[in-house]
């Protein structure tokens, strides 16, 4: 090993396996604890992250030329990049990359020895490159399956070839083959403009395909030994057994996406026929690649046997049966078996007694080894009875909980009395559709729930049915049981049930509502998860009283601007339960711990790096409007319990609103999450003192709940407040000397009123506003201001000398808002 | 917070540590040694005693704990007969109660099996029940989430 250091891609290519692996089952439906792309990536993964890697190894071990490495190092490395999170387009790249190299050393391979065998590969190798470059440039990957199907089908049969050397085949038959490849590679081709014809065509050649190996190959005879080679020939034989299904499939049903035909085609051939193959020829294909010996020990017919049948199980009983739990149990046995058959041939590496070289059937003259031999059978049904045990209680455990395959499709029901009636629900931002389902009284009512979003969404119904958190296009069936009384339905995700994510099961007799998604507003009011009609907004007594104990004002002094040009800060983003006004408490949305966020600074050309983790159970993302670049992209959404670095550089002064935008971008700016970004314009005069007052608005939804969309809605706000807390400044004064120069920076996050910024008995002789001076000292036009009216998301600084010691109130002069909490005193000293 | 309920959940949880982790250890660490270096007689008679002493402790002390406890925690959950069907928590449950019934079959023909000198169906009957204990321990770490 230690002279190869390329195998030690083999390893790289398990580890692909397993996200590959991972990613199917998130495609089955399982929550999983991880986020990460492999659910849609599952089918490239395993077929050129893995499978890829592992033929172009074998590949570089014949061919002996450093160069030709770069084959499996690219599909290797480009799978784990894309499994990480690299651009797509990185890890999209490297395996054209190593596509195209791979193609290279069949070229290379066929300047050293003319061979059928090879020039298919070499053809089924084109499949991967045309297969990845077509990904690159953003096909969908249910579009690339003829092609990746193609360069596996096809390595795998020209495989066979060059191991049946010793067989005679006529060539009569080598012509057929010949044939046969060229009309699936014909059919690839078509599928690349006309996937229905295509795929139809490629089906036709791989029954004829399996006709050819059932009738041509070695196995059928084989099958009549002993040891290994029987155990290859099972393989073989049921893997062209499920090449002739896969085939049929193809050819009947022509091009499907994403449903339960689209399922059986693709693990009928990737499964049924590439993997038993897989399996069948690992106890020639390791040895030789890794120069080692192989011990076959009967055990290893257990992840054989467990992949055939739960794959019937799954195309069978799931497929084509339409039952949800045999298609997970089969899905997730299938899983089981790859992963034994990993185990079992690391094990038929690692455990060998006797010498290296040739692949031994087991049967050794050492004493322990036939000792060892004969143990192996108890060993496997044990084995067998353990994962038996081990599928069937979780298939038990987990049956009417999770995902199913059926995909929803609108159809607002009534049904009859004592039946069961299925609905397709459709979850999306922000409604739920249908959003009345009517049913007769007694009715079994089943759900089929769809996110159709792009967020986390679930379902829950008053009679305390709920779905697990969806992802976006995730399902699963929710049992409402008999329908006894009207029921409501919500999405708990906090907020989307504020803003119109809700439902409702009517009764079909008597006056039955049959009302619209706009009733979802109706309830909006009701912001708790728990209960279906949450207590009262919370109310203050006196909103200038004494602050509960424990308050701290927000620190309103500017921050320095830190040393360098780049700034690098990292944020938790928290649900923080705290207090907003005397007597009120509130789960505050936030960013880092505090409303507003923290205040950044910096210098015009300054680089942020800023880097946020979502510590709560929702999506949240961040909008810096000193940023630029389409939103899809700059703004990027992070899910719950994930982290982003946004990365921008600060290109213009001003005084910017930062603040999530997720939807309903009311509710999250309504519940605080928002802060001010000062970038200083050049040249900017040094001053005693900067502060930074962002105003907003606060709606007290029921004490320790989150804020009231209702009244975000209606604009009408509790409070209007700098700096999160009304009067904050109050009583906690601004301090400042009387002559000195004092710079106040405002930014306005709303989300609705405007500010109209005003200093009682000091006008301002400097008034920056919109990026651009208005006003500023020994101006001809000697004039002064005396207000800075800020909009919502926009953003100012003025300047002002104070004359006199004293106490000055600072307000927004629209009074009503100056009244319930945008009020605040500077305390000038000597 | 510790209270009389956990208290409770803690006797259960030892005493499967105890058996299950009593299982792993004698047949994945000792039983492997044993083959090695001692001589077959010794080493059957040693191995068959050692089984009926876990047999024993099986019966007298680890069942009806676990029975025991377990019917305590049931209550503590109100947990109800019609519960056990219903999927989630309750599917979790009654899969858990029937591995455990399996396992301790397992464990019974093992014993059967390893006293009438029939090795492979003893040995293959231990891989089973072991692998059954590991699923309990799965299944109830799956239940507190649940």
């Amino acid at each position: 090993m230690s002279r190869r250091p390329g195998l030690l891609l083999l390893p790289a290519g398990v580890v692909v396996m397993l996200f590959g692996l991972w990613g199917g089952l998130a495609r089955l439906g399982y929550t999983l604890p991880a986020d990460t792309s492999s659910a849609d990536d599952h089918g490239i993964l395993m077929s050129l992250g893995f499978l890829g890697t592992l033929i172009a190894v074998e590949r570089a071990v014949a061919l002996r030329a450093t160069w030709a490495w770069l084959s499996p190092v690219g599909s290797a490395v480009g799978s784990i990049a894309l499994v990480f999170g690299a651009p797509a387009v990185l890890g999209r790249a490297l395996l054209v990359v190593g596509g195209v190299v791979l193609v290279g050393v069949y070229i290379a391979l066929h300047g050293v020895q003319r061979s059928t065998h090879n020039t298919l590969m070499g053809v089924a190798a084109v499949g991967w490159v045309a297969a990845a470059a077509l990904w690159l440039a953003n096909r969908d990957i249910a579009r690339l399956v003829p092609l990746l199907a193609g360069f596996l089908v096809i390595t795998i049969v020209a495989e066979r070839l060059e191991l049946s050397r010793l067989l005679q085949l006529s060539r009569r038959a080598r012509r057929t083959l010949v044939s046969i490849v060229a009309v699936f590679v014909v059919g690839a081709v078509v599928s690349t403009f006309d996937d229905g014809v295509g795929v139809r065509i490629c089906g036709g050649a791989f029954v004829a395909l399996a006709g050819w190996l059932l009738t041509c190959d070695l196995a059928r005879r084989t099958v009549r030994q002993r040891g290994v080679t029987r155990f290859m020939a099972v393989g073989l034989l049921a893997g062209y057994g499920w090449l002739a299904v896969g085939g049929a499939l193809w050819l009947g049903y022509g091009f499907h996406v994403d449903d339960a035909v689209y399922d059986a085609q693709l693990h009928a051939v990737f499964l049924g026929f590439v993997m038993s193959m897989v399996f069948a020829h690992a106890p020639v294909i390791a040895p030789s690649v890794l120069r080692r010996a192989f011990q076959y020990r009967p055990v290893l017919y257990v992840p054989l046997l467990l992949l055939h049948l739960s794959l019937m199980v799954r195309v069978v009983g799931g497929d084509a049966l339409s039952s949800d739990d045999a298609w997970q149990a089969g899905g997730i046995t299938n899983v089981v078996a790859l992963l034994a058959f990993v185990a079992g041939t690391a094990g038929s590496l690692l455990f060998v007694r006797g010498r290296a070289g040739a692949p031994s059937s087991g049967v050794d003259s050492d004493r322990t080894s036939r000792w060892r031999a004969r143990l192996s059978t108890p060993a496997a049904a044990g084995a067998v009875i353990g994962i038996a045990v081990l599928v069937a209680s979780i298939a038990f455990a987990n049956s009417g909980t999770t995902a199913t395959t059926a995909s929803a499709s609108a159809a607002p029901a009534a049904a009859a009395d004592g039946s069961t009636t299925s609905v397709a629900i459709s979850l999306r931002e922000m409604s739920i559709q249908p959003a009345v389902v009517t049913a007769k009284p007694g009715t079994k009512l089943v759900l089929r729930v769809a996110n159709d979003g792009t967020m986390r969404h679930d379902l829950r119904l008053s009679n305390g049915a709920h779905t697990a958190l969806l992802k976006p296009g995730q399902t699963a069936t929710l049992d409402a049981g008999v329908v006894t009384k009207a029921l409501d339905g919500w999405c708990t995700v906090p907020g989307h049930r504020a803003a119109g994510m809700t439902m409702r099961i009517a009764l079909a007799a008597g006056d039955a509502t049959t009302g619209d998604s706009a009733g979802g507003m109706a309830n909006m009011s009701g912001m708790t998860d728990a209960a279906s009609t949450p207590g009262p907004d919370a109310v203050s007594s006196n909103l200038a009283g004494a602050p509960d104990a424990g308050w701290r004002p927000v620190d309103p002094t500017l921050p320095p601007v830190a040393a360098g040009t780049t700034h690098n800060v990292t944020w938790h983003v928290k649900d923080v339960k705290m207090t907003v006004a005397p007597g009120v408490t509130q789960t505050m949305w936030t960013f880092d711990g505090t409303v507003p966020g923290p205040a950044l600074h910096g210098h015009v050309g300054d680089v942020f790096n800023v880097t946020v983790v979502n510590d709560t159970q929702m999506t949240h993302n961040l909008d810096f409007h000193a940023e630029e670049g389409p939103p899809a992209t700059t703004m990027t959404p992070i899910a719950p319990g994930a982290s982003h670095t946004y990365r921008f550089v600060a290109d213009r002064a001003g005084a910017w609103l930062y603040h999530c935008g997720t939807a309903p971008m009311l509710m999250h700016m309504g519940n605080g999450m928002y802060g001010a970004l000062v970038i200083d314009p050049p040249g900017l005069s040094p001053v005693a003192r900067q502060y930074v007052l962002v105003g907003s608005e606060l709606f007290f939804g029921p004490q320790g709940d989150v804020g009231d969309y209702a009244k975000m809605l209606a604009d009408k706000p509790d409070a209007v407040v700098f700096n999160g807390y009304p009067f904050a400044y109050q009583h906690a004064p601004l301090s400042a000397s009387a002559g000195d120069r004092v710079r106040i920076w405002i930014v306005d996050a709303g989300p609705t009123r405007s500010m109209a910024f005003h200093v009682v008995g000091e006008p301002f002789d400097t008034v920056y506003l919109d990026g651009a001076y208005t006003l500023r000292p020994g101006d001809p036009a000697a004039g002064g201001a005396q207000t800075l009216p800020v909009d919502p998301g926009d953003g100012g600084f003025v300047e002002l000398t104070f004359a006199q010691p004293g106490k000055y109130p600072f307000l927004t002069h629209a009074m009503a808002d100056a009244a319930i909490g945008a009020t605040g005193y500077f305390d000038v000293s000597k | 917070m510790v209270s009389w309920w956990s208290l409770l959940r803690f006797v259960h949880v030892l005493s499967a540590a105890v058996w299950v982790g009593g299982q792993l250890t004698l047949s994945a660490l000792l039983l492997p040694v044993l083959r090695r270096r001692l001589p077959d007689d010794l080493r059957a008679s040693l191995t068959s005693q050692v089984g009926r002493r876990f047999g024993l402790y099986t019966l007298a002390v680890f069942v009806p704990v676990q029975v025991g406890s377990g019917i305590g925690l049931a209550i503590e959950h109100d947990v109800t007969w019609s519960m056990l069907g219903q999927p989630g928590y309750g599917r979790t449950l009654s899969a858990k109660l029937g591995v455990f019934v399996v396992v301790m079959v397992l464990s019974g023909l093992h014993g059967w099996a390893h006293g009438t000198g029939r090795a492979a169906l003893a040995r293959a009957l231990a891989l089973g029940s072991l692998i059954g204990s590991c699923v309990i321990v799965l299944l109830a770490t799956a239940l507190v989430g649940a």
